[in-house]
């Protein structure tokens, strides 16, 4: 008996210290700090953002790599939340601050072959992406790059969910594409209701076309009420209903088909986005207060600094200024302070991306009409750079000039107007790599140049320091991992520079623009191309000059000497052999073009120094900056002083001629 | 000590280390040998249901396992009293009965299948070459071989020395999965496709065991102690997996090794006995012989995988009563870099029955065990909405358990014993997760549960029977 005694003590002490092992384990919350927040930004003009696609930026762990298919560009390639832990120093190294990565929510997982890598077929609402990790992992990433002074901003979608149901329109419970009516014979030589058949039309349950009065039941013999739908149910490729359960409810969503007609604002805001994915009746206050609610959720789990919103066009006004309303006064409850909600618009309008700026909605958007009327325009297809000067004098009416209530603010906690916080780019994964559009390197730092100076926030799409030269969606969405990393690379560097240049000049990250030169010029027109602007700051300002031309063919190699412009080449007039028109045997020291000249007033005298930052492109160095303008009456009171801007991109002997110089001025 | 008293001693221990583990022991005599290990049980719910437990660990109660049932079919030839010739093999029938599902397609897997000599040349010496588990002193409460247990082809050699056991064995497998295997169809001469053998690697698995004996009655077997060290090496060549339209993969080479120790003391109770294992395993080792590793590094190695195991079993039996303990526990982390993962993780099961002898034949027992997992990642990442908030709830983090109690009427025609069999048992049990165990099911499981605690458990009768006799418990 004694010894039965001894052995129930000892059982119950290996037990007691069973328990006691597992409570000695490490729980997550302690190294995650749990789900505290943290405030991360003084300024959000401070920031460069770099945009990324989690599943393509690199694959940290190999397992989740469930459906990897890395030769197919729509498929998941597996990259993770584990891969950018592992990358940090690569963003450390290019100087980005802040990254805007994909929608951490879990997907449709494949949809007629195509999958869901992107993350913008939302399934479940409130749950991760199980490609990318967990929340721990979703977590430790953010932390990770908080510990780096890198903020992270998250991405997601209000607008519609993936394809998760079908419209039942002929009723028979399953989800169909047919083709009904026998079709019209077009060579037929009568009127058509005197030639046999009906019209042939195409019906696809999954993706109907827009229809106003919604998608509607139809047999043969007619129009009845509303189809219903039917949400699919298949876990392999994880078309199943909607979580959380609440938008299981048809009422929750539009139900009135695929927009076709993209300048009629019913369809843009009501109807189905390509693809299938359904439109979400965000005018319903259930769903709006919804919506506040899962991604405030999201919002603390993750620490997340800022909010990338897609579609923002194809919701109403009134959701923004609902949703964003909640959002900050969610951040604000729970002392996160200065969240940042952006949106894009997709739409070349100024007007109408800037009226998601009103008061009350969004603290910025994507700057699409200076992708399509400054970078495309100018820095692709050499227009006018007045195209810059217009956009500019435009952004004041369409933008909102006054801070959003509760918005985004500097360090002593002035508001700052969406006008000023617009985000900048020059591609991203849903249009062309510039490299793509124009196959030119130097063109391509030519225009990272001017993402860099000029107002607003810069956001860098993953790549372009690596010169990806990706088409279309989805080739425009390369894995970065057959970069090998590389930050040797002239791009890289070129970046790098501009950043910390960037970094070292309030002017550029917060200084007023104005601009000091712009000319409907082009071709080879004086001063085609050129466009300069001042970013001025209380303690400094700096003027920026770019030059956009394309170099224009050197006739260096005339037979008649007397073809040859004087500037061909200086030391060796009559040159024997010609290489891409310039003469072989001429220096980079002796060749020069110059194609514009500017006479510019700046800083009034009130500055003692200052500097003027011109993107040349010869290192030669023979930009002149010089007081030698002559100056009419009225030109202001000012040092003056004349630029003359060599040519761009000149490439010889291996070595692109350009440069960055900053030249400082003394009075 | 003479050989004769040798093989005494031998035979008394083996047959005394088989009656606590309940398996009757191997006789050696000419002859044609049937033997089987079987346990069969149906039951139902309240409602009628089929018994759907918690099995959220890697080794839960036995009492709630499917039926398994093993046939030995062999065959002795025994020259004298040293030595003998043993051909076995053994089926295991690993699934739910054609009675119950209706499928004539029950899993059939051959676990025995070598031919083992004693005695020769000399009489301490075993050899077998074959395919066999091949495995030491389980948890019984948990059907668990914490230490040694493994299923291979190959071959071994035991030698027994006095009071000494030394083991050693090397096997072979090469799992049908495409981490070790992969056939594939290329082009073939004429209009067919033609299947090939891509990847063809095999894992070599050795181990080796010594055991020192302590007899606490000079020359008697049935009192006494044993202490074990054990340990195991295991190797997988490299090779190159095919994937459509890119280069092949490349699969490294790999290893994994395992160390334990295990105490035994027996007898000093009539009947009864307890062990103890300690035990780290590394790379390979740490998923198991027949395991496809999973979580692998960013060399897709099994560097940083890891197992620790301590285990407990023991009986005590009384004149009236008896009592088995059993438990165990686990860590486990597969190679993967996550610090937070739902495969990292420590688990633990007790289990306790006591066994109250009412007549010789007829027995009452109640049984409580308790499992838990604690994982480092969430359990559950769902979060639920909490409309009275207007907010989700973030998700928490909770320690998986269950306990259970059951009760249990007992039929024991060979009479008493807790490892006494055949048993016939009225079963009537209780499963009680709480609602961080429901969490690890799907919502659409039935072992979600609901939001009210009695929603979640799980209680049932079921009919149970379980024997073995001539079993080849190794």
């Amino acid at each position: 008996m004694y010894v039965n005694k001894i052995k129930y003590v000892s059982f119950l002490g290996v037990y007691v210290l069973c328990i006691a092992a597992l409570a000695e384990c490490r729980n997550p919350d302690d190294t995650s700090g749990g789900w505290r927040v943290t405030s991360n930004v003084t300024d959000w003009r401070d920031e460069i953002i770099y945009q990324l696609l989690t599943d393509r930026f690199a694959d940290g762990d190999e397992s989740n790599n469930y459906n990897v298919d890395r030769s197919n560009p729509a498929r998941y390639h597996g990259g993770d939340w584990q891969g950018i832990i592992d990358k940090l120093w690569y963003l450390e190294e290019l100087g980005v601050t802040a990254i805007w990565i994909s929608p951490v929510v879990k997907n449709v997982e494949e949809d007629f072959g195509a999958a869901g890598y992107h993350g913008y077929w939302t399934q479940n609402f409130i749950e991760p992406n199980p490609h990318f990790g967990d929340i721990i992992k979703l977590r430790e990433m953010v932390n990770a790059c908080h510990e780096r002074g890198i903020k992270v901003i998250m991405d997601v979608v209000t607008n519609h969910v993936g394809q998760l149901f079908f419209y039942d329109i002929n009723g028979n419970g399953r989800p169909d594409e047919y083709i009904i009516g026998g079709g019209l014979n077009p060579a037929c030589p009568r009127p058509p209701d005197e030639c046999s058949g009906h019209p042939s039309v195409r019906i696809t349950e999954y993706d109907p076309d827009f229809d106003p009065g919604g998608i509607k039941m139809w047999t043969s013999l007619g129009y009845s009420g509303l189809a219903p739908i039917i949400f699919l149910h298949d876990p392999v490729t994880n078309h199943m209903p909607p979580q959380p359960p609440e938008f299981q409810n048809p009422e929750w969503y539009h139900r009135r088909g695929r927009v076709w007609d993209w300048n009629d604002d019913m369809q843009v805001e009501l109807g189905d986005f390509p693809g299938g994915l359904k439109d979400i009746a965000t005018e319903l206050p259930e769903v709006r207060k919804m919506m506040g609610s899962i991604f405030s959720y999201w919002i603390e789990v993750g620490d997340f600094d800022g909010m990338r919103i897609d579609t923002i066009k194809h919701v109403e006004h009134d959701f923004w200024v609902d949703f964003a309303g909640r959002i900050r006064a969610f951040t604000n409850s729970i002392g996160k302070d200065n969240f940042f909600i952006f949106g894009e618009a997709f739409d070349g309008r100024d007007e109408k991306i800037g009226s998601y700026t009103m008061p009350g909605e969004l603290d910025s958007v994507f700057y699409f009409s200076q992708k399509y009327r400054v970078i495309n325009t100018i820095f692709i297809n050499g227009g006018p750079t007045t195209n810059f000067s217009d956009l500019f004098n435009e952004r004041f009416q369409h933008f909102s000039t006054e801070p959003q209530p509760g918005g985004i603010h500097d360090e002593t906690g002035q508001g700052i107007a969406p006008v000023h916080a617009l985000v900048n780019f020059i591609d991203n994964h849903d249009v062309p790599r510039f490299l793509f559009e124009k196959n030119d390197r130097a063109a391509l730092r030519n225009v990272l140049a001017f993402l860099l100076t000029t107002d607003g926030i810069p956001c860098i799409y993953y790549g372009t320091e690596q010169d990806f030269d990706g088409g279309v969606d989805p080739d425009n969405r390369e894995d970065l991992w057959n970069s090998g990393y590389d930050t040797t690379g002239e791009t890289f560097k070129w970046i790098k520079k501009l950043i910390e240049l960037r970094k070292s000049h309030i002017a550029l990250r917060r200084g007023e623009l104005r601009i000091r030169w712009t000319t409907s010029h082009t071709g080879n027109e004086t001063d085609a191309g050129i466009m300069a602007f001042e970013r001025v700051a209380r303690n400094e300002v700096l003027l920026v000059v770019i030059n956009t031309k394309e170099p224009s063919v050197v006739e260096c190699c005339s037979e008649n000497p007397a073809d040859r412009p004087e500037y061909c080449c200086v030391t060796n007039p009559s040159p024997e052999s010609c290489e891409n028109g310039i003469p072989a045997d001429c220096s980079s020291e002796t060749y020069s073009e110059e194609v514009g000249a500017m006479c510019i007033s700046s800083f009034e005298g009130r500055i003692s120094e200052g500097a003027i930052l011109v993107n040349i492109l010869d290192p030669s160095d023979r930009a002149v900056v010089g007081g030698n303008c002559q100056l009419g009456a009225g030109e202001g009171e000012g040092f003056e002083f004349k630029v003359n801007v060599p040519a761009r991109g000149v490439e010889r002997n291996g070595m692109n001629l350009w440069g960055l110089k900053i030249y400082g001025i003394t009075y | 000590m003479s050989s004769v008293k040798r093989q005494i001693l031998f035979r008394g221990f083996v047959a005394l280390l088989l009656l606590s583990m309940q398996v009757q022991g191997e006789q050696h005599h000419r002859g044609f040998r049937f033997g089987s290990y079987g346990r069969i049980g149906v039951g139902t719910t309240g409602e009628g249901k089929a018994v759907t437990g918690y099995d959220f660990v890697s080794h839960s109660p036995r009492l709630f396992e499917y039926p398994y049932i093993e046939l030995d079919l062999g065959y002795f030839l025994s020259a004298n009293e040293d030595s003998y010739v043993k051909v076995l093999a053994t089926t295991a029938i690993i699934s739910q009965l054609f009675h119950y599902t209706g499928i004539p397609s029950d899993s059939i897997a051959i676990r025995n299948l070598y031919l083992e000599l004693k005695g020769y040349p000399v009489k301490w010496l075993s050899l077998w070459v074959g395919s066999r588990m091949y495995r030491g002193d389980d948890i019984y409460l948990v059907d668990y071989w914490p230490m040694d247990n493994l299923n291979t082809i190959g071959g071994g050699v035991i030698l027994t020395p006095g009071t000494w056991e030394f083991k050693v064995h090397l096997g072979i497998n090469r799992l049908k999965d495409e981490f070790q295997y992969q056939e594939i169809e290329v082009a073939g001469e004429g209009f067919s496709p033609v299947t090939v053998i891509f990847m063809n690697r095999q894992r070599f698995i050795s181990s080796a065991k010594a055991t020192r004996f302590f007899l606490f009655e000079t020359g008697k077997w049935n009192k006494g102690a044993k202490v074990s060290l054990y340990g195991e090496f295991h190797y997988l060549a490299n090779g190159y997996r095919y994937r459509e339209e890119e280069p092949p993969e490349p699969l490294p080479s790999d290893i994994g090794w395992l160390a334990g120790l295990q105490g035994g003391l027996w007898g000093v109770i009539p009947d009864s006995f307890v062990n103890l294992w300690l035990k780290v395993a590394g790379g390979l080792a740490a998923y198991g012989e027949m395991a496809v590793p999973f979580g692998l590094d960013k060399d897709k190695k099994t560097s940083g995988a890891a197992e620790f195991v301590a285990g407990l079993s023991g009986n005590l039996e009384l004149p009236v009563m008896g009592t088995m303990i059993g438990g165990y526990l686990r860590y486990f982390r597969d190679a993967d870099p996550n610090v937070y993962d739902i495969h990292d993780y420590w688990e633990s099961v007790v289990v306790a029955r006591l066994q109250f002898y009412i007549t010789k034949m007829i027995h009452l027992a109640l049984e409580v065990g308790e499992s838990l997992k604690r994982m480092t990642a969430y359990p559950s990442q769902t979060p639920v909405y909490v409309e009275r908030m207007g907010r989700f709830n973030k998700v928490n983090f909770c320690i998986p358990s269950v306990t259970h109690v059951a009760g249990m009427f007992i039929v024991s025609p060979f009479g008493k014993g807790t490892y006494t069999r055949p048993q016939i048992r009225v079963v009537s049990a209780l499963q009680a997760p709480n609602k961080c165990a429901c969490s690890l099911y799907p919502k659409e499981d039935i072992r979600s549960g609901g939001d009210r605690w009695n929603e979640n458990l799980l209680w049932y009768f079921s009919l149970q029977a379980e024997w073995w006799f001539n079993s080849s418990y190794r």
